[in-house]
């Protein structure tokens, strides 16, 4: 609803543009007039007037923070000012230049900085390339940080990232197509795909549910993620958000799609699947037996971080006869003082150490340690001493929160947090039964959940055995020479069959 | 909602769905079964009982081959005219509604029994209806994706078993068909019923991607569930006496009950609790072939209001029908009847028909 007042006031106030002027007078006067009605006389707005040896006037246009400043000057005002070069887009050094009569494809240009120069007497306008705005170096990725990966993160320009990439990839069966998104924010998104590997029918979906998205304004690409994904009751992400320029080239060569939009310095990867969420670029420069321990690990982990919990509950209040005497004696002692049943006792600590988490997120790192002795020792501890919660509980909410950390993908991670919750609930209510009906549950949704129309479950549900390699543990990459299936590739070969060893 | 029907069945999906629909709740209680026939010869009988089945799925196999794309319930009005094949359409879809009911019932009576005594009868049917429902509203392609599933998760709880070997009596087996063959004979007809699943190829086959491989699936699925009843009696005739099996409802579970690890005592309710997801992988493939065929017969939005109403219907019986051992073990009677009748007397019967269907054919064409 919203939406729709915001899209017909932005037609009427076009429409009102459009009444003054459509295309370039020859008068140089009525052209900066019409631009500075258009502009709203706004102060960022320089009208740079100019004049010839042979007495032509001109106005160089451009909005100032938006424009490299050293370009203007030495490669645009210096020939025209002082080497008195013609106002002809071919004799100005300046790498990109165009003409155009359209007044609403000047407005247009100045907005992403380009700057126009109107020369009087003349029915058009020339276009300079001289883009040149605030922008962060670039850095490492935090949150997917690795040990012998590159060290070069994607940043908010996308002409930068798309570099980043074809650095990776210089072939020419990189597609680029690029759409804007946003009826204000006029976005760039770029869609970047291999040709020959991906699907053609998986870009042309893509694109259409990309035109279908009418909204004001994209900031992230988070949020275009939300407008593409095929099931919106999910905690699981149908689509991989990531910053490194080299996990998105590995995406793209198994036939994936990439999105890259501007202002934003992550990329989405899809069609995803499950346990790509499981994988890391690191595994592949790691020995492969390491790396697949790593992968046994993460599989694990998962396994902890969602059920933990649920089977302490479990136990503890209904099936307490599946444990051994000596151990079922030593939990009672430690939970001798604990007043709480054993659902609110651990629904108090796994609540507390997400808020620890929470808590330490946005803080700078100095402080956040000290959020993280403060929560983890301190509170624990005193919590025990207290007889608040159990020592055991405390055990198991620390392997949890561990367990979660070992995976990968931060999102992937944050949805496993949240499922052992309600497995706490119906482990609560019905025992060992409740927590076998409920990981039921959890597989029924990931087998029958899609991305972009691809099972979210492959390999595992439906079964792929060729993709095994590189899913539950990670063979030698001579023995990967085909590309996975699960995203479809049209080109199966990745490499010609390789030997065992470097050795002839 | 439609049903969303895209998509291929693989062997594997086409296979495991086979015998994910076999292997239920008689893996507790075959061992005492087929035993109070054939004694400690029932190995042998189930050997016979495979024999059979595979003859009876190649029978299937052998129908389904005239008609690539089409599923029972398709063929039916084909072979009998428009009123009979409706007729046998009901039939058919009253059977598998009363295979997945009874399946349930038996299931959950089995959970109260053994793990949750005191839990109200009617939350613990809404918790197991949630999977139930799930799964079926997504179609058949989800249920055999979700086959592959369990077959892997499942693969372990056979194995589980052979925990108990250690203190193993192999004579207990040894004079082979001491009383003569005719125990052995009588106890075939009731290693029959655990192997009731494999009709489901009438719904799987025109989804099989490869159709050239169906005879292959059926096979390999009975073969897989063979192996489990096999290792289930044997297991229990080398650590019971065939009188002592006699005393246990489910001797299965009495196999796991002794089992410890210096972690866990009572295994068998860790294993029961999971193998909950096999038994319910018993009652969707049959509740979703009565859904089939009720759509069949009238339209293919009835889809998902049937699927709601059939999932109520079981939760609400809950509250009327007080289960015993008694009714649960004449449930089950009643199913391995209808099921010799549905499965083996009335595939003979259609294939008798196709064939003669297919000689009038041929002999028109000449």
């Amino acid at each position: 609803m919203f939406f729709r007042v915001g899209k017909t006031k932005q037609r009427r106030q076009k429409q009102d543009v459009k009444s003054i002027e459509t295309s370039v007078s020859t008068k140089l006067a009525e052209n900066v007039e019409a631009l500075n009605q258009r502009f709203a006389s706004s102060p960022d707005l320089i009208i740079k007037e100019l004049q010839n040896s042979s007495g032509q006037k001109a106005a160089l246009v451009y909005l100032e923070n938006l424009v490299d400043k050293t370009a203007i000057n030495d490669q645009i005002l210096r020939p025209l000012m002082i080497e008195n070069t013609a106002f002809d887009p071919a004799s100005i050094p300046i790498h990109k230049t165009s003409t155009t009569r359209a007044m609403d494809q000047i407005e247009s240009s100045i907005f992403i900085g380009k700057s126009v120069l109107l020369v009087d007497g003349q029915p058009w306008a020339i276009i300079f390339n001289t883009q040149g705005w605030p922008q962060r170096s670039i850095k490492e990725p935090q949150i997917e940080s690795t040990l012998k990966g590159g060290h070069q993160g994607l940043v908010e320009t996308v002409g930068l990232n798309i570099a980043l990439i074809r650095r990776y990839l210089p072939h020419r069966e990189l597609m680029l197509t690029k759409t804007l998104v946003g009826e204000r924010s006029q976005t760039t998104v770029f869609l970047l795909y291999l040709r020959d590997i991906c699907q053609p029918e998986l870009v042309k979906e893509l694109e259409n549910r990309i035109d279908r998205i009418k909204i004001d304004a994209l900031i992230n690409a988070g949020e275009l993620e939300e407008y593409l994904e095929d099931h919106w009751f999910t905690v699981f992400p149908q689509f991989m958000q990531t910053e490194r320029p080299d996990t998105i080239v590995s995406q793209l060569l198994q036939g994936r799609i990439v999105l890259i939009v501007d202002n934003s310095p992550v990329a989405l990867v899809g069609p995803m699947n499950f346990t790509s969420f499981f994988q890391n670029v690191d595994d592949y420069s790691l020995r492969w037996i390491l790396a697949s321990f790593l992968r046994f690990m993460r599989f694990f982990a998962f396994l902890i971080a969602i059920s933990l919990p649920a089977f302490y509950i479990a136990t503890i209040s209904f099936n307490y006869e599946i444990l051994p005497i000596d151990l079922m004696i030593s939990i009672g002692m430690s939970r001798e003082r604990v007043p709480f049943p054993p659902l609110l006792e651990a629904f108090i600590m796994e609540v507390t150490i997400e808020m620890i988490r929470e808590a330490g997120v946005r803080l700078p790192s100095p402080i956040g340690q000290t959020i993280g002795v403060v929560g983890g020792i301190v509170i624990g501890q005193a919590a025990v001493q207290a007889g608040i919660v159990s020592n055991v509980m405390v055990i198991v909410v620390a392997l949890t929160a561990i367990s979660s950390y070992i995976i990968p993908n931060y999102d992937m991670a944050s949805a496993i947090r949240l499922i052992r919750f309600p497995l706490m609930i119906i482990a609560s209510m019905f025992g060992m039964v409740g927590i076998a009906i409920g990981m039921m549950i959890l597989s029924i949704h990931i087998v029958t959940t899609t991305s972009l129309g691809y099972p979210y479950g492959s390999p595992i549900a439906p079964i792929r055995l060729p993709d095994w390699k590189d899913t539950w543990y990670r063979l030698p990459l001579w023995k990967m020479d085909k590309r996975p299936i699960s995203a479809d590739p049209r080109q199966s070969m990745r490499q010609g069959h390789s030997r065992k060893s470097g050795k002839n | 909602m439609e049903m969303p029907e895209k998509g291929r069945l693989s062997l594997s999906q086409f296979t495991f769905t086979i015998y994910k629909t076999q292997v239920g709740i008689a893996v507790l209680s075959i061992a005492r079964e087929v035993g109070q026939y054939a004694g400690r010869d029932s190995w042998i009988s189930i050997l016979i009982g495979w024999l059979i089945t595979m003859v009876f799925s190649l029978l299937i196999i052998n129908i389904m081959k005239k008609h690539p794309d089409k599923t029972l319930f398709d063929i039916l009005p084909i072979y009998f005219g428009k009123w009979l094949g409706g007729a046998f359409t009901l039939v058919w879809a009253a059977y598998g509604l009363y295979a997945s009911f009874s399946t349930f019932y038996a299931t959950l009576f089995l959970i109260q029994v053994w793990i949750l005594p005191n839990t109200p009868t009617f939350s613990l049917y809404v918790l197991f209806l949630i999977p139930v429902y799930m799964l079926c509203r997504h179609g058949i392609i989800a249920i055999g994706h979700y086959s592959d599933f369990v077959y892997l998760f499942c693969s372990w709880m056979p194995m589980l078993l052979l925990f108990s070997v250690h203190d193993a009596h192999w004579l207990n087996l040894l004079p082979i068909a001491a009383e003569g063959w005719l125990p052995i004979i009588t106890g075939v007809q009731s290693t029959l019923p655990p192997f009731l699943g494999f009709e489901m190829a009438f719904i799987l086959y025109p989804y099989l991607q490869e159709k050239k491989k169906a005879t292959k699936g059926v096979l390999i699925a009975s073969t897989l569930s063979m192996m489990v009843y096999l290792l289930v009696i044997i297991l229990a005739n080398i650590i019971f006496s065939d009188k002592e099996i006699q005393t246990w409802i489910w001797p299965t579970l009495a196999l796991l009950k002794p089992i410890q690890f210096a972690f866990l005592e009572r295994l068998e309710i860790l294993f029961l609790s999971f193998y909950t997801i096999i038994q319910l992988m018993t009652v969707i493939p049959y509740l979703y072939l009565a859904l089939r065929g009720l759509t069949q017969l009238t339209r293919k939005s009835a889809y998902h209001p049937l699927l709601l109403f059939m999932v109520a219907a079981i939760a609400v019986s809950s509250l009327f029908v007080d289960m015993t051992n008694e009714r649960i073990e004449r449930f089950l009677d009643w199913l391995s009847h209808a099921g010799l009748v549905m499965a083996f007397g009335f595939v003979a019967f259609l294939w008798t028909v196709s064939q003669l269907r297919h000689l009038i054919q041929r002999r028109r064409a000449m």
